[in-house]
């Protein structure tokens, strides 16, 4: 007879109410949760060691002028050198990796290094990425005790806020004030110069052999157009995290920007033909204001696809010559 | 009579027999060599030496992770399949691994700060899901097909929903791939205690009901006739086998070949009777993932391969082979 | 002995049996019979506890249904379905085995009397020579055998057969509907089934059971149903009534359709 119990519970009317009380269910079920405060900053520090924040917020001790380091990302490799460090292992993605860290040993590919073999090589730190594969092989190693921090790198903000915490590490002073200070000047005196130019309005088109997307102002190249005045009318629409979003033709027609900047994602030619069939050849394309007033520009994936590091001057000044012809020749 | 018994004991022992073997040999094997009398040192010394840190906090969480997630997802398609009466039944059906998935990959993607919300998210995106589309397909009973086409159709829902966040999230995609065909990389001791109670726990209790579903593969009208409550068993073996599921799902990501193959090797190795078929899937299941895991920690190495592929890459061939030879036959 | 009173079934506006009272006696077989569709399996289902009625009451033995446990009820009545599923690789006697759960413990494991019993159930039906084979390669005839079998083991007092004979041939139609009288006569068990064939109901039935559009049209012996009246009523054919001398029944001729 419980049957007939559980048929009063769900009747066709009570269907559509109980499951709509499940799906909020299922959404409260964060409300009581909260996300760690501080994230990729240093919390505290000493003659020899200090405690960093990382990008999940947990705190972490590390010993200064670290000797065996592993990163597992080439940007932070990149980072680490910049900063006057070396690594003795890293992964098998290689973009961005500066020539003299070509020659260490490898734990494997980027979204699947091996635990054990990181571990084997008893590191003093290990670096690693922001994303759920890296998540767990910290996950080991702290449980492990070995010092590993997980690190964020979006945009120019990332990129200031962990030199500065490598440097702390190798202690390279000479390098914060010869190297670092003149990246961070040449790009501050090109940001200030273009205080004096017209404001644009731009987009940026991701193009893939798939689709065409825009980026947002959180991606790399949207945060340096930021900065440099430009104003992107493409917002995030998920509490403003997301770094691309898909936007059609029409959408872009009707914004008209005074501005079109395109990168390539994956296999060129065939980007290239996804631009073609999707942009170029429309007649839409032609009756755009950028287009008309040959305002749109490919950006090159050395330094605006894969991050600029050391190079960021040069890329804050091909965006700024573009937007403001006027001011940069 | 006895032969067919004794045949059944032996094929469990066989079974009992690889899957120590299966252990042994996960352990012995990885990224750096240690060879066995000093994997057995490890076990004495409570030392911090580096063969223990590796042994201990690497191998042997991940090839208990590889067995008990082995076990509760063969054991939870072996019901499921039984309860639907339907081969093509497995933990996906019952919106298990979609409902983690969604949960897990929101998370991921939108949320990556609550990132250790994310098993104990997946799990319960997993039993909502079931108590969801166990609601929607009831009408005045459970008719399994009803089930199984809203399944079918909340699946699709959520499907749509994680292809979306993964078009606004792009340099998140990476980690939901990994999540969505299902690998043991670094398992920690966590997540066995995340898995191992309601493996065992689950799995003891659906053993003294295994004759229950005997009956119940003869049809509704046949088991009610027999005296048995059909629709609360129903209830009960989908909660079961949900919960092994969903516990394996969320620390595991979604394996989705081993709730729906082993079984139906189980059965052609073992019979049909649930007596012996779920003993021999457990066993099964355990052996099968423990050995892939380990091949996928050795053919590329030191790249760590996601076991879901490595077993669906042997194992469908496999299946396919045991077929055509149709020593059995499969159930109805 | 069963009774139904008042028993209604069907679903929201749409009733599929109406008001049905009856008594079923025990240790006597009885056939129900009607045209296609007027609730006839439906009837027994709500007989033998599969369908709970919407209205009205089926008792045993003054008891009515919803106040007897479950399990006790499978060991006083047992039904035989129509459709059948059985794994591949289940043998005759795993399947007469499974007769035996009421009566099993909770382990469910077969003791001594329980083997026997299916011995019992074995050596009635005539089955000994392939208990020990695959149901799947039997045919259609041993089969129904076996399911028999099977609701024999379950030592209940009153066996429902939901039509047992339908997709057999005349031999084996034959066969079945004579080893279902023998079990009434030489082990009292009760017997209703829904048949198809009322040559059959006529000549094994004790008392017919008449279902037209939902409703009881008329219940009595097989002299008293199978009649012109109600043949033409009910199924819409004239026919000729003959007596069989030999079997002592009714039996009918037709001879056209009324409509």
């Amino acid at each position: 007879m419980k049957t007939k119990t559980i048929n009063k519970i769900i009747t066709k009317k009570n269907r559509a109410a109980l499951s709509a009380g499940l799906m909020l269910l299922i959404v409260l079920s964060f409300a009581g949760c909260s996300a760690p405060s501080e994230l990729s900053v240093i919390i505290s520090e000493t003659a020899d060691s200090l405690v960093y924040a990382d990008a999940f917020g947990e705190h972490v001790r590390i010993k200064k002028k670290p000797g065996r380091v592993i990163a597992l990302s080439s940007s932070f490799a990149d980072l680490w050198y910049l900063a006057g460090g070396t690594i003795i292992a890293r992964t098998d993605d290689t973009t961005n990796l500066p020539e003299e860290a070509l020659e260490a040993q490898t734990v494997g590919p980027i979204i699947s290094p091996s635990v054990e073999k990181i571990v084997s090589l008893k590191p003093d730190l290990v670096i690693l990425g922001k994303f759920s594969a890296h998540r767990k092989v910290k996950q080991i190693l702290r449980e492990n005790g070995f010092a590993a921090v997980s690190m964020n790198y979006y945009n120019y903000d990332d990129f200031t806020k962990i030199l500065d915490f490598f440097l702390r590490l190798t202690g390279r002073e000479d390098i914060r004030l010869n190297v670092v200070k003149k990246i961070t000047g040449q790009v501050n005196e090109i940001i200030a110069r273009c205080r004096s130019g017209k404001k644009s309005r731009v987009i940026m088109l991701s193009v893939s052999p798939a689709a065409i997307h825009c980026q947002t102002d959180r991606g790399l190249v949207g945060d340096m157009l930021c900065r440099l005045g430009a104003v992107n009318p493409v917002q995030s629409p998920f509490r403003g995290e997301s770094t691309q979003v898909p936007v059609s033709i029409e959408k872009v027609l009707q914004i008209n920007p005074d501005a079109i900047f395109i990168s390539f994602h994956g296999d060129i030619e065939k980007c290239r033909i996804r631009l073609e069939r999707d942009c170029l050849s429309t007649p839409t394309w032609g009756a755009l204001d950028a287009v008309q007033k040959n305002r749109f520009f490919f950006l090159p994936r050395e330094l605006f696809l894969h991050r600029p590091n050391h190079r960021y001057p040069e890329a804050f000044r091909i965006l700024a010559g573009h937007l403001y012809p006027e001011v940069f020749h | 009579m006895n032969t067919q018994y004794t045949r059944r004991i032996f094929i469990l022992l066989l079974l009992a027999f690889l899957c120590f073997g299966a252990v042994v040999l996960s352990i012995s094997t990885g990224a750096s060599k240690i060879s066995v009398r000093e994997i057995i040192s490890t076990f004495f010394s409570d030392g911090h030496t580096l063969n223990y840190q590796i042994i201990r906090n690497i191998r042997l969480p991940r090839t208990l992770v590889a067995m008990l997630a082995g076990l509760s997802l063969a054991v939870s398609g072996a019901i499921l399949q039984g309860v639907m009466r339907n081969p093509l039944a497995s933990p996906n059906i019952i919106g298990v691994s979609s409902g983690a998935g969604v949960m897990a990959v929101f998370i991921m993607i939108v949320l990556p700060d609550y990132f250790y919300l994310i098993t104990p998210g997946a799990f319960i995106g997993a039993m909502l899901t079931t108590i969801l589309i166990y609601f929607l397909s009831w009408q005045n009973g459970i008719r399994p097909l009803r089930m199984i086409l809203a399944g079918v159709a909340v699946s699709s829902f959520f499907s749509a929903i994680i292809s979306g966040l993964m078009i606004f999230y792009p340099d998140r995609v990476h980690g939901v791939i990994d999540f969505m065909v299902g690998g043991l990389a670094a398992s920690t001791w966590r997540d066995v205690e995340m898995i191992w109670p309601y493996a065992l726990g689950c799995f003891a209790v659906v053993n003294l009901l295994a004759n229950k579903l005997n009956i119940m593969l003869l049809g509704d009208e046949t088991a009610v006739s027999l005296g048995l409550r059909v629709e609360i068993l129903r209830m009960i073996f989908i909660a079961i086998a949900a919960l092994l599921a969903a516990s394996s799902v969320s620390v595991v990501g979604l394996l989705g070949f081993v709730g729906l193959i082993v079984p139906h090797i189980a059965r052609i190795i073992a019979g049909s009777d649930y007596r012996v078929l779920f003993p021999a899937s457990a066993l099964l299941g355990m052996l099968l993932l423990t050995l892939c895991d380990t091949l996928a920690r050795v053919v590329l190495s030191p790249a760590d391969l996601p076991v879901g592929i490595i077993m669906a890459l042997l194992g469908a061939p496999f299946f396919l082979y045991l077929l055509r030879k149709g020593l059995q036959g499969h159930a109805a | 002995m069963l009774h139904s009173d008042k028993v209604t079934f069907g679903y929201k506006n749409f009733k599929i049996i109406r008001d049905i009272s009856l008594t079923i006696e025990r240790s006597k077989i009885y056939a129900i019979i009607g045209p296609n569709g007027s609730g006839k399996s439906t009837l027994l289902k709500n007989l033998a506890r599969i369908l709970h009625p919407q209205s009205g009451v089926v008792s045993l033995d003054t008891i009515p249904f919803n106040k007897i446990p479950v399990n006790e009820f499978a060991k006083k009545i047992a039904i035989l379905s129509q459709i059948h599923n059985v794994p591949e690789d289940f043998t005759a006697r795993d399947l007469i085995s499974f007769g035996r759960y009421p009566h099993l413990g909770w382990f469910g494991r077969l003791a001594k009397e329980d083997d026997e019993i299916v011995d019992w159930a074995v050596h009635v039906m005539r089955i000994g020579y392939f208990q020990h084979r695959n149901i799947t390669v039997l045919s259609g005839g041993e089969r129904q055998r076996v399911w028999i079998a099977m609701a024999l083991a379950q030592k209940t007092a009153m066996l429902l057969l939901d039509e047992p004979t339908t997709f057999l041939d005349i031999a084996h139609q034959f066969e079945i509907l004579e080893l279902i009288r023998k079990l009434n006569k030489n082990f009292n068990l009760g017997i209703v089934m829904v048949l198809h064939d009322l040559n059959q109901a006529a000549r094994y039935a004790e008392r017919i059971i008449v279902i037209k559009d939902g409703l009881l049209y008329r219940e009595g012996t097989p002299d008293e149903i199978i009649t012109e009246q109600t043949l033409g009523d009910v199924f819409r054919m004239r026919v000729r009534i003959v007596r069989d001398e030999m079997h002592h029944c009714p039996y009918f001729i037709p001879m056209e359709s009324l409509d």
